[in-house]
């Protein structure tokens, strides 16, 4: 009796641990998987199949312009009523264009985009990559002597990061096209007023930050949702759960590399 | 009468058919006031979709307080020098505009994927036709649920959300800049406006983001396959529904002078 007990507080009190400690060797599981998803495409750049990268392009890329385009639409509102507040506040109407530039180019642009996308181009390269995997078309593959990874695999994870980077500076351009429009008709600035402070207070620097957090949330998209897809099991059910974790965990990894390349960008490299 | 009449062809469905989610809507409450509904089903949704975002939107949104703070410093540096300054200001937007917005998105894929994911899969098992064949009601024991869940534990992990950006935001402000940082908690600003328009866009996002999942789910078709494109949907439906409820409740309050 007095056995059991002191077992089973022993028990209450480990448990919390084993599971804190599974999780975290699962983490390192994951990102160790991502890595070496990342590095056998590399290996495999220089036999990239173009006419798969290209298929792909139009798939991720191509296919999510519309979807790129209303989303730039409504990031351009958000600005819009953002930098209303703060310039009826404070009075500074010149200052608009800059403000709703830098916030499209530096935060909101890139940040939306792939938020978006990691459902869009996440989701399903994820749901894609299991539903062949669940029907052994991979190893159907290595059966016939190809190596899938190069053939299928690395095509998508260069489309899909290329896809997220091209589809952000679309829906930045839009939005900042957008916000003229709304901050025109809403808080009546003019379109000249709004480029004069745009031209004199944005500089290429503010561009390459966007580009750089771009390419990293892209790259961070194709990885996660290939290795989520890679791991699939079992039946209709796991394909949608491979979709639905792929998107959950980009959109986790995603917040978290925002905030590092923000920092790194505006510190470091200011 | 199943709820099959309210599905749109499979390749039809982008889940943002406003005719379509109203339509669904409606049906589902007219079958779950007519056949009842599980409250202990409510409750569980709450409790499924509250605890498997939690983490997904503290996390998220104190990472995003802490980047808004960045940027607003850089912002401010180049015209005023303090950041403090625009604290209560700050405030006033993160409340009203950015913050549900933010983290509705973020709601919507963790709730939208699940949501979608979990109905398609029930679709093409044919678990739903299972249900309608012994007596079940799709509408009054699947969706409407759901819905209703969504309706509570969606606008209870925004303000938690809100809160974790708006704390993370003050922090970084004192911890990185050296801040006053109680002038990003200063409510001097925010009046019943805000709070009402706070609310609004809050229950609005809680219906829409159920409600463009199970749509999306309902119209999966075909196999495997078909589950991972009604997911996927999903996903989109319910973040661009949020961005589009954004655009419309934001109007709507700014000409009705709130």
């Amino acid at each position: 009796m007095g056995q059991d007990l002191a077992a089973s507080a022993r028990g209450a009190l480990l448990q919390p641990i084993t599971r804190l400690g599974g999780r975290a060797i699962r983490l390192l599981q994951s990102i160790g998987s991502m890595g070496l998803v990342l590095g056998r495409t590399v290996r495999a750049l220089p036999r990239l199949d173009p006419r798969e990268v290209l298929r792909s392009l139009v798939h991720f890329g191509f296919d999510a312009m519309a979807l790129a385009c209303v989303l730039g639409v409504f990031v351009g509102f958000i600005l819009v009523l953002f930098s209303n507040i703060i310039v009826t506040r404070f009075g500074l109407k010149s200052l608009f264009g800059w403000a709703s530039g830098y916030a499209v180019l530096r935060e909101m642009g890139p940040f939306m985009t792939a938020l978006v996308m990691a459902g869009r181009i996440g989701a399903r390269n994820a749901a894609e990559l299991g539903a062949m995997r669940i029907g052994g078309q991979l190893e159907g593959l290595r059966g016939v002597g190809v190596d899938p990874f190069a053939l299928l695999v690395a095509p998508r994870v260069v489309a899909s990061a290329l896809a997220v980077t091209g589809l952000g500076l679309v829906a930045s351009l839009v939005a900042i096209l957008a916000s003229i429009a709304f901050g025109w008709a809403v808080s009546d600035i003019a379109p000249a007023t709004y480029l004069t402070s745009f031209e004199a207070r944005l500089y290429v620097a503010d561009l390459n930050a966007a580009l750089v957090k771009l390419f990293c949330f892209g790259a961070t998209i194709s990885l996660v949702s290939t290795q989520v897809g890679l791991q699939a099991r079992g039946g209709a059910q796991a394909i949608g759960q491979v979709a639905a974790k792929a998107v959950v965990v980009s959109a986790a990894a995603l917040t978290a590399l925002d905030w590092l390349i923000t920092f790194v960008t505006s510190r470091v490299l200011a | 009468m199943s709820a099959r009449a309210v599905r749109p062809r499979a390749s039809g469905g982008t889940g943002l058919n406003p005719v379509a989610l109203i339509l669904l809507l409606a049906h589902s409450v007219r079958h779950a006031w007519k056949f009842g509904f599980s409250a202990r089903e409510v409750l569980r949704q709450i409790v499924a979709m509250g605890t498997q975002s939690m983490l997904l939107i503290v996390c998220g949104m104190a990472f995003f307080g802490a980047v808004l703070i960045e940027h607003g410093a850089s912002q401010a540096r180049q015209i005023v020098g303090d950041i403090s300054i625009v604290g209560s200001a700050w405030f006033e937007v993160v409340l009203r505009d950015l913050a549900p917005t933010i983290a509705g998105v973020l709601a919507a894929v963790r709730i939208g994927a699940a949501l979608s994911a979990e109905i398609a899969a029930m679709k093409v098992t044919e678990q739903l036709d299972a249900l309608e064949l012994s007596a079940g009601d799709v509408s009054a024991d699947i969706v409407f649920p759901r819905l209703l869940a969504g309706l509570v534990a969606i606008p209870a992990l925004l303000i938690v959300g809100t809160a974790s950006a708006e704390l993370s935001s003050a922090a970084s402000a004192l911890f990185f800049y050296g801040a006053d940082s109680g002038a990003f908690l200063n409510p001097e600003l925010i009046g019943g406006d805000d709070l009402f328009a706070f609310v609004i866009k809050a229950l609005g996002y809680g219906l829409a983001i159920p409600l463009a999942a199970i749509q999306c789910g309902l119209s999966a078709d075909g196999g495997p396959g078909g589950v991972g494109e009604a997911t996927t949907r999903g996903v989109v439906a319910a973040s661009m529904m949020v961005l589009l409820l954004n655009v419309i409740l934001s109007l709507a309050l700014f000409f009705s002078g709130l």
